[in-house]
């Protein structure tokens, strides 16, 4: 998990990285390249003479279209500026939208107007017109003034649009002030038009605050006295000289603006003038255009020149500023997603492929990935992981870029057009580009961003409204045709949040399998992406079908809480489906209901020592969340056009449920547990698994739904594991005979699997002492633990117990039984149990209550000089192997007294941190360079490294454990015996058996000679075997009648015992072994004599296997319904005592 | 790629790019404030100049060639090219004695060296600015070197020999119509034209081919060159391309007609309005309206009432006001019968006070 984070922590690192460079080359692009066109400009039109066409009547017809709305206080003064503008053939259409004040009676009475009789010919759909005026005066003649309803700024110029007469239309603000050549300078490039027409021309805007204006001219330029002021007039000449310029030359302009821009008048007209629905108008004008000239196959130019043409006011206080950018940011977004299917699309040319992907890239993700960046660095902040030297670094990085590219702005319009000429001027504009970044930048990022949630809200704030006229459509309908209504709306509703579920669901699939091939080597090679994509496809089919039904119900109640319900529903998947290929990728295991099965406090546990519990990924996981919540959020607010992609949706979902997976899944490309576990769906088998063990525990629910369990068959009365004990003394004949009951020292070794503990194992040996010690004990390489956990090894070890429902510690009181502490302590042993952690954990600790164990020694009792092993988060397991050995040898006091210890491990768990991690590792490369390992062998060493460490550092433990245990005189009078309790499910399993597979071995000092048994055991034949022995040897007192699940080591699960069940998890009893068979969820495998498997098909002896695990777990069922495994009486006869139920 | 780079070696890699980033904004303020000063430097030159060209204008004296500091300003190349552009562009504001003092001035001060160097780059923009200097200043001799540029591959450059070939020999320049393969743009060909100051006789043959020519553009602008000529003897020619395939030409030659009209005009042109499309059909409106021929009352009131489409038939209304049809038209508006879409373009064209 750690890995995980530092690896998406990267991932972010680089892509805003990349972003940042494709900013940086894209606005270096753009300064370069404006630059030649600047020049070029400059060039062509140093000796033009504009008096060619000022006054010359054959010269194409312009009309000034001004949109005015409560102007009142300015208008008849703008309108005389119009008018002193020097063009022969011009119209200019003065257009009242409406106003509130007296514009329009000003008007009149300023110019002597008229209401006269006007066809209005242009078709573009608008408000009313109330009437159209001229002015009597001659000298007025070009004038034309419009009275209309309110309709905005889009309608009123549509109405110009409608009435001009002009070839060309020229639509402005009517508050701009425009330079006298202004339609002159416009015009040229019209004229100069020949293959390519040009549809649209804009010019530079400048600003009119604190200017000189005189009879509606600007007669000296001065920069605006705000900084705010001065900040947009650098902002200005950044996107007019440097951006449109830029974008003209490259044949990309999509954007005239609303200021100040020319228009074919034809092709406006052709493409519905302008879309009185956005606010983006301007922009959105341009780019119908030009998708309109890319449909119809016709060459055209978008023209932008650097002449200051126009001069405006700018907002000068912060509230109207973030209005203006918060319009502009919704006017964008509302071009890019009405014209989206020109995004990346190549048939529209250079408008798809460029021009569009920038301004949605930049223009429009710009300030979100800034804003972005800000969370990120703030979440990077509280956690603690932003990197100093890297933030500042890159923080003086991109202000200078953006200082540079302010400055180089400046200099393009010194070199172009001189505006700005006092040395005062240009000082402050320097001094305003170095401040901008900290001053005004912020400013309008929080503008940008604020609009993009505006958008959502309002558009589907629309949502809303729309709502409300379908309430309003309801009226007069009959009941059956309101639900069809309500589901057919809601059903439109919930498709673009089920869409964005699928990606981001299929995305997670991607980055499921990326990782896998970036983490596992072995996985790399191995082609498991499709089925782990078909996997998880059926099941978010599944998932979206399910959602719906739920969200069209929940619709019926409430729209928004249907919302709520699907965001939240989505979110959760995601974020499962990313949890749960983590958890696999850090246990190896699928996690399943299991997790049921441990407290809270063992969680806490499980997960501080995992690292998982970090503020890294607490941080993480909220950043996740968030990441998927709010694009669901914001396509909560649409609806498709139709319901077609609604129905097949939950069409998919229906099917999937009923054609079998198998289908399309490819063959698993190895026998491998782990390939095949990789390869399926996480989710998938945590919710099976739930829904499985909530049925087990209802069986109600389960007979109704036909599942009984064959489990659940049994006879009341009967304790089905209740034998004679009548297990032969195998190890009796390997020992000398002692004086006295020689004592006994149990070490269960954590995920000690035999892959890794024996030359013999895929792995190969990487506990060189134990291998030494094996070769000089009685010795069983095919032993299998009778758990893939830890939690079952304690009771199968040392007691051969069933397992109850979920584990034989789990039981809520447990039962009275016979195990290995209460046994020998019924004879005069003195007990212990050593183990570095908390022995809460897997309830160990109530079972050494249970048995009266003399001495429990748990991480509670250590202190320094004992160490714990190093954490994640400074939490880890406990202590360390070394502080457990040495605890034992400490406590264990040489006595008369013989003793059981039991003494177990923990620092092979996940996440295998150990003390001294260096010195393993430089052991580790060691021995994969010496030791006689084969190619394969190193190849999954390498692999596996941490956990392997942690497993040399365990072998070194005991090794000196065994030293400092030679010097004492008790050692002569000791057996050992030395298991794992399963095999780390971290390290590659090859087969599913390969998670039981751990080595079993008893050393003494007694011992005659070494022995290696071949056949298979288990631990469920570990207590019976050593019973045996002292009772035979040491003539010790055991019960007679017994419940051992184990027959012992001579025998283990062969055709004689009941054969032998595991549990691979808390939940799930699906491992059974009988004879030389393997039943693994329902699929038989054939062991060989070193315990490896190959699947068989056989039909009988499946019968037979299967019915041999049916016959144990029905006899587990009915030992968990009664509660009871062996008869009071016989157990009070042994221990001669009462007996307190409870 | 996360592991092809370490940290270190990332902020590195950034620090680098600061260090450039930050050396490229010194050299840009280095570079915008020579480029300022350079501005300065302009404006006291412009002061100096406009100055010497007044004298010269105003006075008529020799402009003070033993004036020292002048002579220093002179042996400034970037000065030189200054007083060059700004001669040219007082060229074009004077006229008579003055422009001639300008022309002086550029022998005067042996300008046109500068001229020529200009226009031996091999840089577009400053062979253009040569070919328009020389030709400002009338240097005849640069003519054969002017002409080669008509077929220099980039727009600046053979547009600026086109004008100047014109501006030197009128008619007689406009010889590489013939072979013209690049569109004339409407500002290219208003040029052009006005820098024609009459047509010869003899040239029948020469604009028959132009308006034969299978270059649109040539064919507008021989239309307009007839026209703004009055060459009457091309009526018949013209009146053939009413059947061009080019809507822009047959507007063209509709206007030309207009412009060459005589008693057939009209007649020729309501004959072929049937077949003409709406551009035309309006072109040809405006012609009636500008020739206030009475004659085509009863065709415009046909198109009035008939015509399907609403821009024709104001079109049409607007002539008959022109024609002096008020009284016809009053009468439309005012019978109780006319359509309200009728109505309102009638009164479009009486542009009638509501109020």
């Amino acid at each position: 998990m750690l890995e995980f984070a530092h690896i998406l922590y990267q991932i972010i690192i680089w892509l805003f990285i990349l972003y940042s460079i494709a900013v940086f080359l894209i606005y270096g692009w753009i300064g370069l390249y404006a630059y030649g066109a600047v020049l070029r400009y400059k060039h062509e039109n140093t000796f033009t003479d504009y008096n060619l066409i000022a006054t010359n009547p054959n010269a194409p017809r312009f009309s000034i279209i001004a949109p005015a709305f409560n102007e009142g206080k300015t208008i008849v003064e703008n309108v005389r500026s119009l008018l002193s503008i020097y063009y022969h053939n011009l119209e200019i259409i003065i257009v009242n939208d409406g106003s509130r004040d007296d514009s329009i009676d000003q008007l009149i009475v300023a110019y002597d107007l008229e209401r006269v009789s006007f066809f209005i010919q242009g078709m573009i759909p608008t408000k009313e017109v109330r009437g159209i005026y001229r002015s009597k005066n001659p000298a007025f003649k070009k004038l034309l003034v419009v009275d209309k309803v309110n309709g905005g700024k889009a309608d009123a110029l549509n109405v110009g649009v409608n009435i001009s007469s002009g070839e060309y239309i020229v639509c402005i603000d009517v508050d701009c002030v425009l330079e006298q050549d202004a339609v002159l300078k416009l015009a040229k490039p019209f004229l100069e038009q020949t293959n390519k027409r040009v549809i649209a021309c804009g010019g530079v805007i400048r600003l009119a605050n604190n200017c000189q204006i005189e009879n509606g001219k600007v007669v000296q330029v001065n920069l605006p006295k705000s900084w705010l002021g001065r900040t947009q007039a650098l902002e200005y000449i950044r996107a007019f000289v440097l951006g449109r310029m830029a974008w003209s030359r490259a044949s990309g302009l999509i954007l005239i603006s609303g200021a100040f821009g020319a228009f074919d008048k034809e092709i406006v007209l052709a493409c519905g003038g302008y879309d009185s629905k956005t606010v983006g108008e301007d922009m959105e004008l341009v780019v119908r255009m030009r998708r309109y000239m890319e449909e119809h196959r016709l060459l055209y130019e978008v023209v932008n020149i650097p002449d200051p043409l126009c001069w405006t006011e700018v907002p000068e206080t912060k509230e109207v500023l973030r209005k203006q950018r918060n319009r502009w940011m919704r006017g964008t977004m509302e071009t890019l997603w009405k014209h989206r299917k020109l995004l990346f699309n190549p048939r529209y040319g250079r408008l798809g492929m460029v021009s569009m992907p920038y301004w949605f890239l930049f223009e429009f993700l710009g300030p979100l990935v800034e804003f972005t960046g800000y969370f990120i660095f703030l979440v990077f902040l509280i956690l603690g992981i932003v990197n100093w030297p890297f933030f500042f670094a890159l923080f003086a990085l991109v202000v200078s870029s953006g200082i540079l590219y302010s400055i180089y702005a400046v200099l393009i319009d010194l070199v172009g057009h001189q505006v700005y000429t006092k040395s005062k001027d240009l000082s402050k504009l320097i001094a305003t580009a170095i401040l901008e970044p900290f001053y005004f930048h912020p400013i309008v990022v929080k503008a940008g961003v604020r609009g993009a949630v505006d958008y959502f809200r309002n558009k589907h704030g629309w949502g809303e409204m729309t709502r409300q006229g379908f309430q309003q459509g309801m009226e007069g309908k009959s009941w059956g045709q309101q639900v069809r209504l309500q589901l057919h709306d809601a059903l439109r509703n919930y498709v673009p949040m089920a869409m964005v579920f699928l990606l981001f669901y299929v995305l997670a699939v991607g980055v499921e399998r990326w990782w896998y091939g970036y983490n596992f080597v072995q996985l790399a090679s191995f082609p498991i992406g499709w089925n782990l994509f078909i996997d998880n496809l059926y099941l978010g089919f599944q998932f979206v079908a399910g959602g719906g039904l739920i969200y069209l119900l929940l619709s019926f109640l409430s729209r928004s809480f249907a919302r709520g319900f699907a965001i939240v529903y989505f979110s959760f998947i995601v974020l499962m489906q990313f949890v749960l290929f983590l958890y696999f990728s850090e246990s190896r295991n699928l996690l399943g209901a299991d997790m049921y099965y441990y407290s809270a406090i063992e969680m806490k546990q499980i997960l501080d020592a995992s690292g998982m519990l970090s503020w890294t990924n607490i941080g993480l996981l909220i950043s996740l969340i968030l990441l998927i919540a709010i694009p669901l959020w914001g396509s909560s607010k649409w609806r498709t056009k139709n319901l077609y992609v609604g129905l097949i949706l939950l069409i998919l979902g229906v099917v999937t449920c009923f054609v079998p997976l198998k289908l399309l899944l490819g063959k698993s490309p190895s026998s491998e547990e782990f390939v095949e576990n990789a390869e399926r769906s996480k989710l998938r088998y945590f919710l099976y698994s739930n829904v499985s063990n909530y049925l087990e525990g209802h069986p109600e629910i389960a007979s109704v739904l036909g599942q009984e369990s064959t489990d659940l068959v049994g006879r009341d009365g009967d304790l089905p594991f209740l034998r004679g004990e009548d297990t032969k003394d195998i190890l009796g004949p390997y020992f000398n005979q002692a004086p006295t009951a020689p004592n006994l020292v149990i070490i269960i070794v954590e995920g000690l699997g035999h892959a890794y503990s024996s030359p013999s194992g895929y792995i190969g040996c990487f506990t060189p002492f134990i291998d030494s010690l094996s070769q000089q004990s009685l010795y069983w390489p095919n032993n299998l633990s009778t758990s893939g956990r830890t939690f079952s090894v304690l009771p199968s070890l040392m007691g051969s117990l069933p397992f109850a429902i979920h584990g034989f510690l789990e039981q809520e009181v447990l039962p009275n039984h016979f195990n290995l502490f209460n046994v020998l302590k019924k004879n005069g042993f003195h007990t212990g149990f050593y183990y570095g952690g908390n022995s809460d954990f897997d309830f160990m600790k109530k079972f050494m209550a249970y048995s009266q164990v003399d001495t429990l020694v748990d991480q509670w009792a250590f202190a320094s000089p004992y160490r714990k092993l190093p954490g994640n988060g400074g939490e880890s397991w406990g202590y360390e192997d070394q502080a457990v050995f040495t605890k034992n040898l400490e406590t264990q006091k040489v006595t008369s007294q013989p003793y059981l210890n039991v003494l177990l491990t923990l620092s092979t768990h996940n996440p295998f941190m150990i003390n001294n991690a260096a010195h393993y590792e430089l052991m580790f490369d060691r021995r994969v360079v010496q030791a006689d390992l084969s190619l394969d062998n190193k190849k999954w060493a390498r692999e596996n490294k941490k956990q392997l460490v942690s497993v040399l550092n365990l072998d070194d433990a005991l090794r000196a454990f065994f030293e400092a245990y030679k010097k004492r005189p008790d050692f002569k009078n000791t057996l050992f015996l030395i298991t794992g309790d399963h095999a780390m499910p971290e390290v590659p399993l090859q087969s599913k058996i390969d998670r039981y597979h751990v080595p079993l071995l008893i050393y003494s000092p007694l011992l005659k000679s070494a022995h290696t048994f071949k056949n298979t055991v288990s631990h469920f034949d570990v207590t019976p075997s050593l019973l045996a022995y002292y009772r035979n040897n040491y003539q010790l007192h055991t019960p007679e009648q017994v419940t051992w699940i184990g027959r012992g080591l001579s025998e283990g699960p062969s055709n004689r015992s009941v054969g032998m069940a595991m549990m691979q998890s808390k939940n799930q009893l699906i491992d059974f072994v009988y004879g030389n068979y393997h039943l693994s969820d329902g699929h038989l495998y054939k062991l060989d004599a070193k315990l490896g498997e190959e699947p068989l098909s056989d039909a009988a002896i499946q019968e037979v296997v299967t019915h041999r695990f049916d016959a144990f777990k029905r006899a587990n069922r009915i030992f968990y319904t009664r509660k009871e495994v062996i008869p009071d009486s016989v157990y009070a006869g042994y221990f001669e005592k009462a007996i307190s139920k409870h | 790629m996360l592991n092809l780079v370490t940290l270190h070696e990332l902020v590195l890699g950034i620090i680098v790019v600061l260090i450039f980033v930050l050396i490229l904004i010194i050299s840009v303020l280095i570079f915008s404030f020579f480029r300022y000063r350079s501005l300065q430097h302009r404006q006291s030159w412009a002061t100096i100049i406009r100055q010497i060209i007044t004298d010269a204008i105003v006075e008529g004296t020799e402009p003070l060639p033993q004036d020292t500091s002048f002579s220093l300003y002179l042996k400034i190349p970037s000065f030189r090219r200054y007083f060059l552009s700004t001669l040219v562009s007082a060229e074009r504001k004077f006229t008579g004695k003055a422009r001639e003092e300008v022309g002086r001035l550029f022998k005067v001060f042996n300008l046109e060296e500068e001229a020529w160097e200009k226009m031996r780059s091999k840089r577009d923009y400053l062979i253009a600015g040569g070919i328009q200097e020389l030709t400002a200043m009338r240097v005849e001799r640069a003519l054969p070197q002017i002409s080669d540029f008509l077929k220099h591959p980039q727009r600046q450059v053979y547009q600026e020999a086109q004008y100047a070939i014109v501006r030197f020999k009128g008619f007689e320049g406009l010889f590489f119509l013939d072979e013209l393969q690049h569109p004339l743009s409407d500002w290219q060909q208003l040029r052009l034209l006005r820098s024609i100051e009459e047509v010869p006789d003899t040239h029948f043959e020469r604009i028959n081919v132009w308006l034969g020519s299978d270059n649109e553009s040539v064919v507008v602008f021989t239309l307009r060159l007839i026209g703004q000529f009055q060459l009457l003897s091309y009526y018949p020619e013209v009146l053939t391309l009413l059947d061009h395939d080019v809507v822009m030409v047959r507007k063209h030659a509709v206007r030309t007609l207009q412009n060459l009209e005589n008693k057939d005009t009209i007649n020729q042109l309501l004959a072929g309005f049937a077949n003409q499309c709406n551009q035309v059909q309006l072109e040809i409106l405006k012609a009636l309206k500008a020739s206030k021929s009475k004659q085509t009352e009863l065709f415009l009131q046909e198109q009035l009432w008939r015509h399907p489409d609403i821009g024709i038939k104001i079109s049409a209304a607007e002539v008959l006001m022109a024609l002096g049809g008020q009284s016809y038209l009053q009468g439309i508006v005012s019978s109780p019968e006319t359509s309200s879409q009728l109505t309102q373009i009638v009164n479009h064209a009486l542009q009638e006070k509501k109020c």
